[in-house]
């Protein structure tokens, strides 16, 4: 088994990065822009464990641990986010977020 | 003997009164009937009455030579200036403190009667004990600093009590005139307090005296000293013109009539109006000093005195008639301090405390029996109806008083105040002449009694010894004067008759003279060396017969006129023709003049001035800054929000374009950086 390059790595994660921001910035479902989101979480998760792999022992440690307390994170924040998708499309019916735009003068 | 005495508990005493009165009021604010009112005059009439007590057991501890100077504390101290909250109790100050707490005693317990039905009776005596409270403190104050506190202090009662019923309007407007006015004189101390710590380096009155009795006499002087002396006496004296409403200061004190009856008596008559009297007989050494300026108090005191009697002559409401002769009275007090008889003055004071109280309240009685009818045209016969006993046998005794008929006590200080003119010596400078004006004085001020006795007498003509003008109706209301008003003013009748025999030299009686003697007289002697030099120590004490003839006379012929002139009621228009109670005489108020000239002088400039002002700095300036600063930020805003308010989407597209702008100044800056460096490179291989 060929390790992978390091360089590699960080490339597919800034991709995956960028897929996720431009899902945000370009989907108008609110639900699209959620998944966009996640896909940015993981994207950072992945550059993380690929910089963890270059470092000697115990702070190797450190890049593995914080991807695990990110995934909790997001599965906590996935829950709040989704109920409050939920409340806000009972009020008008449409996950479609330009139909938010409410905050006027 | 000299024993210490706890002097602050004759001034704690009423302002514990006030206190508590205010709390009560404010507690009782909500409810129907306010605070029990037994309660509030329990406490309103005790504390004065404490403090006077207090007073007595003060004086009793008191020596003639060392008098009484307690510091409580260090009021403030910068370098070499240092002040001390200082009392200082001498005969002077017993004296006044005396009858001021008598007198007010006695105008509280006459209070309660008289406010008894009113809906604001707890913030009436709460504000007559803050008065009490402040007058004491102007008189017992050690320092010219506490004596202002004081004189602020019942300035300021003054003006709470001439708007007490504020829902009239002329009221509250007579009450701003007093303080306004006030404040002009007051202004006048405060700078002349200034310029005497300029000269003696102290505010403390023994200081004070002690550096006026070592101050180089004559050309060992410096000239600028001798000015800032001679303006700080001038200067003080123009508070007391503010306070005692004198020439050129006088317009507030008729106004200041708005006020309740007790106010006007204890007020505006018997106390704080003769402050200015008590400043310059504490200040006396000051003021012998600089004897051009005493001649400037004659002056002024003499021309008020005519100018308050002539305007007592045509006023149609009895307060006023009372307040212009007030004002005429103060003149004869503050003629007597002109030539430097300090004691006569202040025996003219204390008299006219007792007779003008007196002559007040009994007014009060008679308004507070009519239900409020001040108009004396609407007068007449009072003494006939049923309830008026009292007030018309005190108002006989204050008339008689007043009048300067022989035996009552402004006979025997008035005679003096006469005698001390015709006798007296005042150097008047016009160009390079001078011209001894003291005799000139004194028969003005011997026309002037004769004036007072005409006006007194037709007070009493219209109010009671003409044809009743009354309406039947009004007749059957007359109200009774209750005990708690009966019994001051039969105490206060009694004294406006017997006050002169303090000081009655045909029976060998000076006690009042002897007792301040050892404040005043060195003063007094200073006095009349400045008036009249080689003239040191011939102040007269014995009787002129001749002067006090000449005044009796005028007294009579005074009381003829005015008996034949008014026999028959008011001259005049009725008041069913005129109905306003303004004067009849010349168709306007007395102070016409004075607050004509007043206008013309300060009320139009200022209202220039202000416009003015509002114009350029208000509008233009100040304006134009501000409202250019807020269109700019609310234009800013204005495009700033049209990013917020659009799509969703595009705040966020805008936000990661910032972030990322973040990120990339270092690199950017960076690449200027090292651009600029290849291009000087780059330009180097150039040249």
């Amino acid at each position: 088994m060929t390790a992978i390059d390091p360089f590699h790595v960080q490339l597919l994660a800034a991709l995956l990065f960028t897929l996720g921001l431009m899902v945000v910035l370009a989907r108008r479902n609110i639900f699209l822009v959620l998944m966009g989101v996640e896909l940015m979480l993981n994207a950072v998760n992945l550059s993380f464990v690929g910089f963890s792999q270059q470092l000697p022992g115990a702070q190797s440690l450190w890049g593995q641990l914080t991807p695990l307390f990110t995934i909790a994170i997001a599965a906590a924040e996935a829950c709040v986010g989704l109920a409050m998708v939920i409340c806000i499309t009972r009020g008008k019916d449409t996950v479609d977020s330009d139909a938010f735009a409410d905050m006027k003068e | 003997m000299n024993s210490y005495f706890p002097l602050w508990l004759i001034a704690a005493l009423p302002l514990l009164g006030a206190i508590l009165n205010g709390a009560l009021s404010l507690a009782g604010a909500r409810s129907a009937n306010g605070p029990s009112k037994g309660f509030v005059s329990l406490i309103a009439v005790a504390c004065p009455g404490l403090s006077f007590a207090f007073t007595l057991a003060a004086a009793s501890h008191l020596s003639a030579t060392a008098p009484m100077s307690q510091s409580l504390w260090t009021w403030f101290s910068a370098g070499g200036f240092h002040l001390d909250f200082t009392l200082l109790f001498d005969r002077l100050t017993s004296m006044m403190l005396l009858f001021v707490t008598g007198i007010g005693t006695l105008i509280h317990l006459y209070s309660v009667g008289y406010m008894w039905n009113d809906r604001g009776f707890a913030r009436f005596m709460a504000y007559m004990n803050l008065f009490m409270f402040s007058m004491i403190m102007l008189v017992l104050g050690g320092n010219l600093p506490v004596t202002f506190m004081g004189w602020e202090g019942v300035g300021l009662c003054s003006y709470l009590l001439i708007g007490f019923w504020h829902h009239n309007t002329e009221y509250n407007d007579a009450a701003r005139k007093a303080f306004v006015m006030n404040r002009i004189g007051d202004l006048g101390f405060l700078l002349g307090a200034f310029a005497l710590v300029q000269v003696c380096g102290s505010l403390d009155y023994l200081d004070i005296r002690g550096w006026f009795h070592n101050a180089p006499g004559g050309d060992a002087m410096s000239p600028s000293t001798h000015g800032w002396i001679k303006a700080a006496a001038l200067l003080i004296f123009l508070g007391c013109t503010g306070k005692s409403a004198q020439i050129p200061l006088l317009t507030w004190l008729p106004d200041a009539m708005a006020g309740p009856t007790p106010v006007s008596a204890l007020i505006h008559a018997a106390t704080m109006v003769t402050s200015g009297v008590y400043l310059v007989a504490r200040l006396g050494d000051l003021y012998s000093f600089v004897p051009e300026v005493l001649s400037v108090i004659l002056v002024i005191g003499c021309l008020t005195a005519i100018f308050g009697a002539v305007a007592g002559l045509f006023q149609n409401d009895i307060k006023k008639a009372l307040a212009y002769s007030t004002v005429s009275q103060l003149g004869f007090m503050f003629m007597a301090c002109g030539v430097g008889a300090y004691d006569v003055a202040l025996f003219h004071v204390f008299t006219h405390a007792f007779f003008k109280a007196t002559l007040f309240l009994g007014a009060g009685a008679i308004i507070h029996g009519l239900h409020h009818e001040q108009d004396m045209r609407r007068m007449g016969g009072l003494h006939k109806l049923k309830g008026m006993f009292v007030a018309y046998m005190v108002l006989c005794f204050g008339w008689y008083a007043i009048l300067g008929l022989p035996g009552g006590s402004g006979f025997v200080s008035k005679d003096l105040i006469l005698e001390r003119l015709w006798h007296g010596h005042a150097a008047l400078t016009i160009g390079s002449s001078h011209v001894d004006i003291a005799q000139i004085v004194a028969v003005a001020a011997l026309i002037t009694a004769l004036i007072t006795a005409i006006y007194m007498t037709r007070v009493m003509m219209l109010t009671f010894w003409s044809p009743s003008r009354l309406s039947d109706e009004a007749k059957h209301h007359v109200e009774g004067t209750p005990f708690t008003m009966a019994l001051p003013l039969i105490i206060l009748g009694a004294g406006s008759m017997g006050a002169g025999y303090l000081w009655f030299e045909p029976m060998r009686l000076d006690i009042f003279y002897e007792y301040l003697k050892p404040v005043l007289h060195p003063n007094e002697m200073a006095a009349a060396g400045g008036l009249a030099p080689g003239m040191e120590g011939a102040t007269v004490v014995q009787t002129d017969w001749l002067v006090t003839f000449m005044a009796t006379v005028g007294c009579i012929a005074g009381l003829l006129i005015a008996v034949v002139v008014w026999r028959k009621g008011p001259t005049g228009k009725s008041a069913e023709a005129h109905p306003s109670s303004d004067p009849t005489g010349f168709g306007a108020s007395w102070t016409w003049a004075f607050d004509r000239i007043y206008h013309v002088l300060v009320v139009l400039p200022t209202r220039w001035a202000s416009l003015i002002l509002y114009w350029l700095v208000e509008q233009a300036l100040i304006g134009g800054i501000t409202y250019a600063i807020a269109e700019l930020t609310a234009y800013l805003g204005d495009g700033y929000a049209t990013i917020q308010r659009s799509r969703l989407r595009t705040s966020l597209v805008l936000s990661v374009a910032g972030a990322a702008a973040i990120l990339w100044i270092h690199p950017i800056t960076d690449g200027i950086r090292y651009a600029s460096s290849a291009l000087s490179h780059i330009l180097s291989l150039l040249y």
